[in-house]
């Protein structure tokens, strides 16, 4: 009996610590705040990985400075992405899943709940509901210009690119990312390796220090909180980086020659914005180069005329000149994408 | 095939997985003394995440990374004291507390970083930075594979030589043995089961700490949440694998971090094998090898039994 106590209730304490970070709301004062518009959001990782996630987080931010409330479930299991957002859509205005994949999931709640607002971000699809809307950032257009980065850097022509998985919208970039190279060096290849996490610092390292082992000189990654450690590989094998989501030249300032910026967190403040201001529309809504959602920061570390080829690939990019992969989907101009 | 043949023939990719195999290992030989007495500690994941943890916060607070290693070890042993308490004197079910205790270590860990550092962002801290061993790491091959890592790669090599003494070639580790064989009848010899058990529970979260340690502190010299990322589970494989010796699991969890270092360099070359058979390699590897000892290898007699006296 005793025994069976103990367990229980270092079982139950095990399940109410999990649940302590799996749900935060920033808004103490409660069910006081009856006529600010709710906003919710379900989030696949942890806030704090200096990539996906924390943009999505930093989003969620804006729309609580925009004057509205805010709750979030980070770290949420796939199997809990359909109970998280029918139970989310019975006390707020608004639901964002962040990450493509909540789309189904939208999909398939929108329609009980009419007087809800669905954000899906990173998902290139249009819409099938009208109380649904799609933020696509159009990261390709930026992983091009770290292409032309990493081409004009890149000594032994062998650029790496380390990703979490390979989705559609990644394996995208790093078709880009090599088109954005070989527009300036032709002789330079990308090489991508898989980690199967986006989240395992220490593999994230290693693969940096294997890349840097094959002669890769410059690596890109997409891998949030991995990416932190495939630039702290770089680092110590002496290569350079190219960071993605957020400025991340501050983790190893003589190693980061940029950072591709998918600035979600706009996109998603934004769209709050709309609810708040209770003109918010479903569709699809693409952003790209043009309005500063997806850049390249400024180049450092890197050879004289870098900075000039990025910035006239910039200008190619935005008027259409530049071939850049992308995507496919419902996005204007990508050409006959089947994602 | 020549790609494939050049990278099998580099130190680069076995100095990968030496340092990919180091934070198995510790976990590992802390576990061969858990199960040797007759536990089996399911809770070795939550050991190594809540060392990585503290030996971040000690290092932090402290900047000493020594002070950090010893705080990650102290924060291991309270968890291994919880997983001890429960499983040996209240003979609870091993498996469940170790599972439970997985969780909230998992929970705590991730909630501390954020109450700690706004929005979990852990800073950087003083590690065990790789260095080179004069004149040793010269030697051909052998220099940059062992001897340009962190100076934890000899405390673990240490431990595993005298964990192998010590289980193999005292009267005490005689004693502990006997414990996970027959508990009744060691008790019936005067052997206190219990104290045995406890001790090696004690030096399992101290070595499964030092895991979590090279991770926090002589790889990425800072935390973040998960960091364990499953590994305690795959150090209760190796162990297995190893067939409950020091020695043996040296060799398992080299070659789990060898499949895992391969997994990781392939990708870059010209071979074309999918990205996710090459992930799954180094557990269809362990798998493989398990299949080959598995007839050959006997299990402590009273392993995952909990004992109680009369």
């Amino acid at each position: 009996m005793q025994i069976g106590k103990a367990v229980g209730a270092i079982a139950a304490f095990a399940v109410l610590a999990s649940g302590i970070v799996a749900c935060g709301s920033s808004d103490d004062n409660g069910s006081s705040g009856g006529d600010k518009v709710k906003v919710a959001m379900v989030l696949p990782g942890p806030i704090n990985d200096e990539g996906f996630n924390q943009s999505g987080y930093e989003g969620l931010k804006q729309c609580e400075s925009d004057g509205a409330e805010i709750t979030y479930q980070e770290k949420t299991p796939v199997p809990d992405f359909v109970k998280s957002f029918e139970t989310l859509a019975q006390s707020n205005d608004v639901v964002i899943g962040h990450g493509f994949e909540f789309g189904e999931i939208a999909h398939q709640v929108a329609p009980d709940y009419p007087d809800v607002d669905f954000v899906v971000t990173s998902n290139p699809l249009d819409p099938e509901d009208d109380n649904v809307q799609h933020l696509m950032p159009n990261s390709s257009q930026g992983a091009y210009l770290a292409g032309v980065a990493a081409g004009k850097t890149t000594t032994s022509n062998k650029i790496g690119g380390i990703a979490g998985f390979d989705f559609p919208v990644l394996e995208a970039q790093m078709a880009a990312l090599e088109a954005g190279a070989q527009s300036v060096n032709p002789q330079a290849t990308v090489d991508t390796v898989y980690l199967g996490t986006f989240d395992d610092v220490a593999k994230g390292k290693e693969a940096a220090r294997s890349q840097a082992a094959s002669g890769v000189d410059v690596i890109y990654h997409i891998a949030d909180a991995a990416g932190v450690g495939v630039i702290d590989g770089a680092e110590e094998e002496g290569v350079k980086a190219i960071g993605w989501g957020v400025d991340q030249s501050s983790l190893a300032p003589k190693t980061v020659i940029a950072s591709q910026i998918v600035d979600q967190a706009k996109m998603i403040g934004d769209s709050c914005q709309q609810a708040i201001d209770g003109d918010w529309k479903g569709g699809l809504v693409v952003d790209g180069l043009q309005s500063g959602i997806v850049e390249l920061t400024p180049v450092k570390n890197a050879p004289a005329g870098t900075q000039e080829a990025v910035d006239k690939a910039r200008k190619a990019v935005i008027d259409g000149s530049a071939d850049v992969p992308s995507i496919g989907g419902d996005i204007p101009g990508s050409g006959e994408g089947s994602n | 095939m020549g790609d494939f043949l050049d990278i099998l023939g580099s130190t680069a990719l076995y100095a990968t997985a030496v340092r990919l195999a180091l934070p198995i290992l510790f976990a590992a030989l802390g576990e061969v003394f858990a199960e040797r007495a007759g536990l089996v500690n399911v809770g070795l994941e939550g050991m190594m995440l809540a060392g990585a943890f503290a030996g971040v916060i000690g290092a932090h607070y402290t900047g000493s990374p020594w002070l950090g290693a010893i705080c990650g070890m102290v924060a291991a042993i309270g968890i291994a004291a919880i997983q001890a308490g429960v499983s040996i004197n209240l003979s609870g079910d091993q498996i469940v507390v170790g599972i439970a205790l997985n969780l909230t270590v998992l929970g705590v860990t991730s909630f501390l970083a954020r109450a700690i550092w706004e929005g979990g962002d852990v800073p950087k801290v003083d590690g065990f930075s790789a260095f080179s061993m004069p004149v040793l790491s010269g030697i051909p091959a052998l220099g940059p594979i062992i001897f340009k890592q962190s100076i934890l790669i000899y405390v673990a090599l240490i431990a595993a030589f005298v964990s192998w003494w010590v289980l193999t070639r005292t009267s005490w580790g005689l004693r502990l043995r006997s414990c996970g064989e027959d508990p009744r009848a060691s008790d019936s010899l005067g052997i206190s089961v219990f104290a045995y058990r406890w001790k090696a529970m004690i030096i399992c979260g101290a070595l499964a700490g030092l895991g979590g340690v090279f991770l926090s502190l002589g790889q990425l010299f800072t935390f973040s949440d998960n960091m364990s990322g499953g590994r305690g589970y795959i150090a209760l494989a190796v162990v297995i694998i190893a067939r409950w010796s020091p020695l043996r699991a040296l060799w398992a969890a080299f070659l789990f971090g060898a499949c895992e270092a391969l997994a990781l360099r392939t990708q870059v070359t010209d071979i074309n094998v999918p990205a996710e058979l090459m992930l799954a390699l180094p557990y269809v590897v362990t798998l493989i090898v398990y299949a080959g000892v598995v007839g050959r290898s006997r299990p402590p007699k009273s392993l995952g039994r909990g004992y109680s006296r009369g």
